[in-house]
């Protein structure tokens, strides 16, 4: 009987590691394609922070030349308000209007699949469509917005010629393109187990509070998910801005990365765009950290072990 | 019934799997390696093939040149055909092209770093000379100096040197190009009761009479003078009119002149008064999207380049039945008509094995031949000759005009904006918000310029200060 | 089987059982819902309905005033002449190629690791976790031209490799993420009762996880063939010959230096979406599918 708890952890320890042999090979694809396709160009381009690159010939050694350009730049800290703008009032109604829609689409409705696909197409209109099509509905005398506002008896603005509305413009637009944040709501809706709803039903909850206690809850991955993968995102935002406005009018939209690509691909200073994408690292990294860090307060994860 | 579906997707995984493989590898192998110009790829099926997609260069030649093409349809149909006329000609040198579509220096530079961009890269007159301090191009003056056809002579004429020389050396065979003229609309002219087309000699004053007097209701009608544009590309020319400059010198400027009174009362002239004062253009928002434009029939004048010409008439014009239209030069301001004239052409990559070829090749595309390709497709050809013999008498039969003229007169003095490594940066941040605030009214072209010509000056102090620090 | 069987009737259900099974305030719930999502459907659909009907306008009737949404005539030439100006054919084939074998590579790579990184124990794990994170904190932008430089040593450029094999290997962290979330809200008791059978940890993912993930990986498939669909950066770096162009690149060459001939844009955008809207009509209906199976699990 002595041996017993011996052997028994033995085995338990065997087991833990072959759980981790499997988790490395399970994981090694990614691994793999990020030693092979990534972490060189990532560790290059922290180098490039203390290089003068202009792409096209070999880089030279700047010192501390790309850090004391930052500290001089007026249009970091306009670009950095831009994109903060964009994204903390962009991410709340972009979400908000993806999971309402996620709901009621959700539902056994008749032509169900027709509306998921309408809501759908904004995402998979081509870029350049879009851009021409908005440009038609924000016109100020003719564009259906201003039509609509019209009726009401308001006189709608130069949507995308007014630096105050330029933004607000742009956000608008992103909110037609919600599609995917919408899909990964409907698939984790999708997830919530019949069974649990039917055993709610049984113990008589009404509606409300099986959306609230069951379905809430088995989805709170999935709002995290949209809700980190949305801010890392639109950080990031670019097409809109390079597309449409070009950053202005008077620099309204200069979005961080309009500005990042401009100086790597258009000023010639590759260096210290990298430098200034490893700016954004960081401060996506900070809120990305707190999102993990309350995490814990009200994401349910069901089997997520650690 | 979970595994019957599990099943079936993992067959038709594997299936799809297999395919997209094959296909994959199918596709990947006929590409020629890169940087492999002496490599010959196989020719592929060429039945599948239509005409403009770019072919590998004819088996059998002792030399290959790799080209690079503008983004546009219409610049494959003209190499495609330059390529095969050049292939008829002679069996020592073949051209494999390639296209860059939409951000096409990104993918110059992109090429440029990796070391594979081809022998000659097509480029815009203002845009190479950061390539060429950098020596990612090289001149080519010991061939011209030794070998320059008589057809050629005029291709480097003094309007043209600023976009293709520097520091005394030529980098650039100018290929095609754009001078712009004022285009008018017959339509507005009529109905506001003034003669079309107006006086080629106009001056400023008589030009902004008459935008004046063609703005307002007509017949019903309510219709602009001018289409005011609020680019700085653009406006450059008329800047100068009066013999203002914006900059100590063009090519290479040290010093920016932008809160010159002399330089904000054009500016303010060409950009906020025919908008915000004589309100004779419609504002930048009511444009918008294509409306209230010279092509909607409204608007009276727009100053455009030979590229607007199919817009106005024939086939792919905007308004159903085309816009009748005729030219104009520029108003004459004291220092006389001047229009941007813009080149562009191609360099030669430093790297190129076969200078020789590529200059070849150079002569080719600027010879009669060549240029009859550039003309056909609907780019302005590379001489004021050219101009005026061989495009003039195309387009004017294509797009129902009589004064092409304008052109030649204005290729001959076109000039360009600024050529500096500075210039993106200036546009982008400075200039470029300036002028949005001046052409929306809110800030007159001094106020705005007297804050942005710090900005302007401090990048090109930058820029300076890193290229030679 | 049975839970299948009731759904499936309710939706087939004939009118008078419809009448007789809904309550009037549900039914006046229902009503309502369709209007608002009928209304705001309209408008999600602007777009594409300018693009479908611009393609088969004259080029003089892009922008009239106001705007006519059913041109007079329709002009089905812009269409033929779009399809033969450029090689569309050869331009949907180098597109699909990559977007097929790019999704296949990604839905394996990513539910391997989403897996792993939601369900397996591993010392290292949060760590190599934040390190996928990381990785999409950093705008690709500085990471464009020494990835062209890496792919060129490897004698890459102007084929599809640069463009297909990343997705074998990871897939991108977006999609391993979103696994690692749908694999997380799996009871952990199924995994248990497999060990106890003596399954391995591959069959666990193959027999059990897979199959319950459904719905995610349905959703990371398309957002990774349109992910590569739509791609025009990495077409425009990587590509140097127009046979081996993409649709997405042949849409940008209709569009030309100037944007102008809108009626080519947009036909040329109608060919490019109209696959992509009957891939997701029947991808959508798989999420239906999704839910049985999850109900039948939950069992």
């Amino acid at each position: 009987m002595a041996a017993a708890p011996v052997s028994s952890t033995r085995r338990r320890k065997r087991f833990a590691n072959r759980e981790a042999v499997a988790g490395w090979l399970f994981a090694s694809p990614w691994l793999i394609g990020f030693v092979a396709f990534t972490m060189g160009p990532m560790i290059y381009s922290i180098l490039l922070l203390f290089l003068k690159w202009d792409l096209i010939t070999p880089p030279e050694w700047g010192g501390l030349a790309n850090f004391t350009r930052l500290v001089g730049d007026r249009r970091v800290p306009i670009a950095l308000y831009n994109t903060a703008y964009y994204t903390f009032i962009g991410v709340p109604v972009q979400l908000a209007v993806a999971f309402l829609l996620a709901l009621a689409l959700n539902v056994q409705i008749r032509g169900l699949a027709l509306y998921r696909t309408i809501y759908y197409l904004p995402s998979i209109t081509p870029a350049v469509a879009s851009a021409v099509i908005w440009l038609q509905i924000l016109h100020t005398d003719y564009g259906t917005l201003n039509e609509f506002l019209r009726n009401f008896g308001i006189a709608g603005p130069n949507w995308l010629y007014e630096p105050a509305l330029a933004k607000p413009a742009l956000i608008m637009m992103s909110v037609w393109g919600i599609g995917p944040q919408m899909i990964i709501f409907l698939a984790g809706l999708q997830g919530v187990p019949a069974v649990l709803k039917e055993a709610a039903t049984i113990d008589g909850a009404g509606e409300w509070s099986q959306f609230r206690h069951i379905t809430i809850p088995i989805i709170t991955p999935i709002i995290f998910f949209n809700l980190v993968v949305g801010i890392i995102g639109s950080f990031q935002v670019f097409t809109a801005a390079y597309i449409m406005t070009g950053g202005g009018p008077e620099n309204s939209t200069l979005f961080y990365v309009l500005y990042l690509w401009r100086n790597g691909f258009e000023y010639f200073r590759m260096g210290y765009a990298a430098l200034l994408a490893w700016v954004l690292f960081f401060i996506i990294s900070f809120f990305t950290v707190i999102q993990f860090g309350l995490a814990g307060r009200w994401v349910y994860y069901e089997a997520l072990r650690s | 019934m979970s595994h019957l579906t599990r099943r079936r997707m993992l067959l038709g995984f594997g299936a799809m799997a297999g395919a997209g493989v094959l296909a994959a590898c199918a596709a990947a192998t006929p590409a020629p390696a890169a940087g492999g110009a002496e490599e010959e790829a196989p020719a592929p099926a060429a039945t599948e093939v239509p005409e403009i997609v770019g072919r590998p260069a004819p088996a059998g030649v002792a030399k290959t040149i790799k080209l690079s093409v503008w983004g546009d349809i219409t610049d494959m149909q003209i190499y495609s055909g330059i390529a095969d006329d050049f292939h008829k000609e002679q069996d020592e040198i073949g051209v494999e092209l390639e296209q860059w579509i939409g951000s096409y220096y990104e993918k110059m530079q992109t090429q440029i770093a990796g070391g594979v961009e081809p022998d000659l890269i097509y480029v815009q007159g203002w845009r190479w000379q950061p390539f060429a301090e950098r020596n990612v191009i090289r001149s080519f003056n010991e061939f011209i100096d030794a070998d320059l056809p008589d057809y050629m002579t005029d291709v480097w004429s003094d309007a043209a040197r600023p976009q293709t020389d520097m520091d005394g050396k030529t980098y650039m065979a100018v290929s095609d190009g754009g001078a712009m003229v004022m285009v008018c609309a017959r339509e507005p002219f009529e109905r506001a009761g003034l003669d079309f087309p107006p006086d080629p000699n106009w001056t400023i004053e008589e030009f902004t009479e008459t935008v004046q007097a063609l703005t307002g209701t007509f017949d019903g009608v309510e219709q602009w003078g001018f289409q005011a544009q609020g680019g700085y590309e653009r406006l450059a020319p008329f800047i100068r009119l009066n013999g203002a400059l914006e900059w100590d010198q063009i090519v290479n400027p040290r010093k920016a002149n932008f809160d010159d009174p002399a330089v904000t009362k054009e500016i303010q002239l060409w950009v906020g008064d025919f908008v915000n004062e004589y309100k004779a253009s419609p504002t930048p928002a009511m444009m918008q999207g294509g409306a209230n434009t010279i092509q909607t029939g409204n608007v009276a004048i727009i100053y455009e380049g030979p590229w607007f010409l199919a817009r106005m008439w024939g086939p792919s014009a905007a308004r159903e039945g085309g816009t009748p239209f005729e030219v104009a030069p520029v108003p004459r301001g004291s220092a006389g008509s001047i229009c941007n004239g813009f080149r562009h052409g191609h360099a030669m990559s430093a790297r190129t094995p076969e200078p020789a070829a590529c200059w070849e090749l150079l002569k080719f595309i600027g010879s009669d031949v060549g240029q009859r390709h550039v003309s056909l497709g609907g780019r302005q050809p590379n001489s004021g000759r050219r101009i005026e013999e061989m495009w003039g008498p195309i387009v004017e039969e294509s797009y129902n005009f009589t004064t092409s003229s304008a052109f030649a007169s204005g290729w001959d003095t076109g000039t360009v904006h600024v050529i500096s490594g500075a210039e993106l940066q200036m546009n982008n941040e400075a200039i470029g918000p300036a002028l949005d605030s001046v052409i929306n009214g809110r800030r007159t072209a001094e106020e705005a310029f007297a804050e942005a010509n710090l900005d302007i000056q401090a990048m090109l102090d930058d820029y300076w200060s890193e290229l030679e620090g | 089987m049975a839970q299948q069987q009731s759904i499936k009737s309710a939706s087939d259900a004939g009118p008078l059982r419809f009448w007789q099974r809904m309550s009037v305030q549900r039914l006046a719930g229902r009503l309502l819902l369709h209007a608002i999502l009928i209304l705001l459907g309209i408008t999600f659909m602007v777009p594409l309905l300018w693009t479908l009907s611009t393609s088969f306008k004259h080029p003089g009737q892009v922008f009239t005033r106001p705007i006519q949404w059913i041109p007079q005539t329709l002009r089905w030439s812009n269409y033929q002449e779009v399809w033969t100006i450029l090689p569309m054919p050869l331009f949907i084939r180098n597109t699909m190629v990559i977007s097929v074998t790019a999704l296949i590579g990604t839905l394996l790579s990513t539910s391997l690791c989403g897996y792993s990184f939601a369900r397996l124990r591993w010392p290292g794990r949060e760590k190599v976790f934040a390190l996928v994170i990381g990785t999409m904190m950093l705008p690709g932008a500085v990471l464009l031209v020494p990835q062209f430089v890496l792919f060129r040593s490897l004698g890459w450029i102007d084929t599809f490799f640069p463009l297909i094999v990343p997705a074998w290997l990871g897939g991108g962290a977006f999609y391993i993420f979103l696994y690692r979330q749908f694999c997380s809200n799996i009871p952990y008791e199924m995994d248990e009762a497999a060990i106890m059978d003596g399954a391995g940890y591959f069959r666990i993912f193959w027999q059990i996880i897979l199959p319950l993930t459904r719905p995610a990986l349905i959703t990371i498939g398309l957002f990774s063939f349109l992910s590569h669909y739509n791609d025009f950066m990495g077409p425009l770096i990587y590509l140097n010959s127009n046979r081996n162009y993409t649709l997405s690149l042949g849409l940008r060459m209709y569009q030309g230096r100037f944007g102008y001939d809108w009626h080519w844009v947009m036909a040329a955008s109608v060919i490019t979406v109209a696959p992509v809207i009957v891939i997701f009509f029947l991808a959508q209906e798989q999420f239906i599918a999704g839910v049985q199976l999850t109900g039948l699990a939950g069992r």
